[in-house]
């Protein structure tokens, strides 16, 4: 396996210098360094979403979801990505229409110019930090910490953390946007024939479908339907996690921004109905895995069902090449994330392209960094703690989705009532205010608040107007 | 109104209907796993077919909406 691993680990790095230098030469203003030249075709725009949004989440942590909560993860996930992919391009033709009339170099200084208010600006970027750092370190923590057991004498798990922000950087720092979206389709390609190949052998290790579910019966039937063995997946939770799913191209800048890089509307439909296919051969690989997992590691912790079932069950071509998609997954989701939260920064300068451009340089290190020391100190729960992220972000969606799809200048109230949202959130988090309300979600409940504060602002204006 | 808002709405309906399915024991009853398709127990399965029933919606919905709405 390791012989194998480092021919593809080299094919891998060579890749990722040709189609950062690619990058460079193609390269020719800051807006191509940052946009990608907004010029995005199809085939490109669907790796580079899909590795935006898979990642080492999909890779490990929804195999183990399936594993540990059952069937009822494809309720969580695959269900609620069929309607973003609808949102996609819903939301996409509304961002791009408002983009060719106002101009786009991030969401958060798209906002300022659409609410007339800098606020509009500030607590969508705050949210983004907040959110993405969190999810990026655990990612990146995920990896490292499996990379250690791989190879427990190479280096330490904050080794290989700095190892994956450094290379991160380089080739950001040096190609840009379109750098990430080169690397991105070929972190795509990695990911869905590794868990393509990983999905089949679990079947064809147990047996057959009809042998993998009969062991799954008899290991725990409250696998197979909801609310799981754990009792997760309630009603009230597959809602709420559906609604942060959904809004997800319009929460988080690494989606919207890949909409808007788009070369024309288009390629913005291909990649959504590109994405619908290539998600569901994913899910049926993570669902296949992750029962895999329960017949064969029904009691092992996290790492030892990762290690056993993606590498050690494996062919060792398989294995290594396990291995170089995992490191390839992370490595283009945290650049995606933070280079999104560089490119919302810059949107939020204004004066000076040229030093707003070296302040966003900066700007990408230093919250490299900020990512690299939550990475060390940071918990273990992958899911749960994306499932955060993207709760948390959703508190901001009303303010994106009713700036972007309104003619007229909204509602100041928007802002201020998701700022409130996010605020109370947060406070759930840290357990300063309960988490739930009366046997009620309150990541729920908030959402609900929002969507009603939305519509009444939206109605009362109408009628002033 | 013409041909294709008509599909467009038929097509918001039909992604509303799906959604509220979903959440209803229709789908997700508790605790039960049988009738099975295929040796899939039923939550996967119906799961599976509304997931390719949004995607086909998807696809109906981005034919429409590209004969609708022109980028400008």
């Amino acid at each position: 396996m390791i012989t194998w691993f480092w021919i593809l680990a080299v094919a891998f790095i060579l890749l990722l210098v040709l189609v950062s230098t690619k990058a460079v030469r193609q390269s020719k203003s800051i807006d191509d360094f940052m946009l990608a030249g907004s010029s995005v075709g199809a085939v490109l725009g669907i790796l580079t979403y899909a590795a935006a949004l898979f990642s080492a989440f999909i890779f490990i942590g929804v195999p183990d979801f399936f594993r540990i909560n059952g069937v009822g993860a494809w309720i969580f996930l695959p269900v609620s990505d069929g309607v973003m992919f609808f949102m996609i391009f819903w939301f996409g033709y509304h961002l791009r229409q408002k983009a060719t009339e106002i101009g786009y170099k991030g969401m958060s200084g798209m906002l300022v110019t659409i609410y007339r208010t800098k606020w509009a600006g500030y607590i969508v970027f705050l949210a983004a930090f907040i959110f993405l750092i969190p999810y990026v370190a655990i990612q990146i923590r995920g990896i490292s910490m499996f990379l250690t057991a791989i190879f427990p004498d190479t280096l330490p798990h904050y080794g290989w953390a700095i190892l994956i922000i450094s290379m991160m950087l380089i080739y950001s720092e040096i190609g840009g946007l379109k750098a990430i979206v080169f690397s991105d389709a070929i972190q795509g390609v990695l990911l869905l024939s590794v868990l393509i190949i990983i999905g089949y052998n679990s079947v064809h290790h147990i047996g057959n479908i009809e042998a993998l579910f009969s062991q799954v019966k008899q290991v725990d039937p409250s696998l197979l339907s909801t609310p799981g063995p754990k009792g997760l997946f309630t009603t009230q939770f597959l809602i709420a996690s559906f609604l942060v799913i959904v809004l997800l191209p319009a929460s988080q800048p690494q989606f919207s921004s890949r909409i808007a890089i788009m070369k024309n509307m288009k390629e913005t439909y291909r990649m959504a109905a590109g994405l619908g296919v290539v998600a569901f051969l994913v899910f049926v690989a993570t669902a296949l895995i992750g029962m895999y997992g329960s017949v064969m590691y029904t009691t092992s912790s996290t790492q030892e069902f990762v290690e056993n079932a993606l590498l050690f069950d494996q062919p060792d071509m398989v294995a290594a090449l396990a291995i170089v998609g995992l490191f390839a997954a992370v490595l283009s989701t945290s650049n995606a994330q933070i280079f999104a939260l560089g490119s919302e920064f810059r949107s939020l300068l204004s004066g000076n392209d040229k030093k707003n451009f070296r302040h966003t340089k900066i700007a990408l290190f230093i919250f490299a960094m900020i990512v690299l020391v939550f990475s060390v100190i940071i918990g273990d729960e992958l899911v749960l703690l994306a499932r955060m992220s993207f709760a948390g972000t959703a508190m901001i969606a009303p303010v994106v989705i009713i700036g972007v799809i309104s003619k007229r200048t909204p509602g100041i109230e928007i802002v201020i009532a998701s700022a409130i949202a996010l605020f109370l959130f947060l406070c759930s988090l840290v357990k300063l205010i309960p988490s739930e309300i009366m046997g009620w979600r309150l990541d729920l409940l908030l959402m609900i608040a929002l969507f009603i504060i939305s519509v009444i602002s939206i109605f009362v204006r109408k009628l002033n107007q | 109104m013409n041909r294709y808002k008509i599909i467009w709405h038929i097509v918001r309906i039909g992604m509303l209907i799906l959604i509220i399915l979903v959440f209803t024991p229709l789908i997700i009853p508790k605790g039960k796993y049988a009738p099975e398709l295929f040796h899939l127990p039923y939550t996967l399965w119906t799961g599976i077919i509304v997931y390719l029933g949004m995607v086909a919606l998807t696809l109906l919905g981005i034919w429409v909406h590209s004969k609708l709405f022109r980028e400008q």
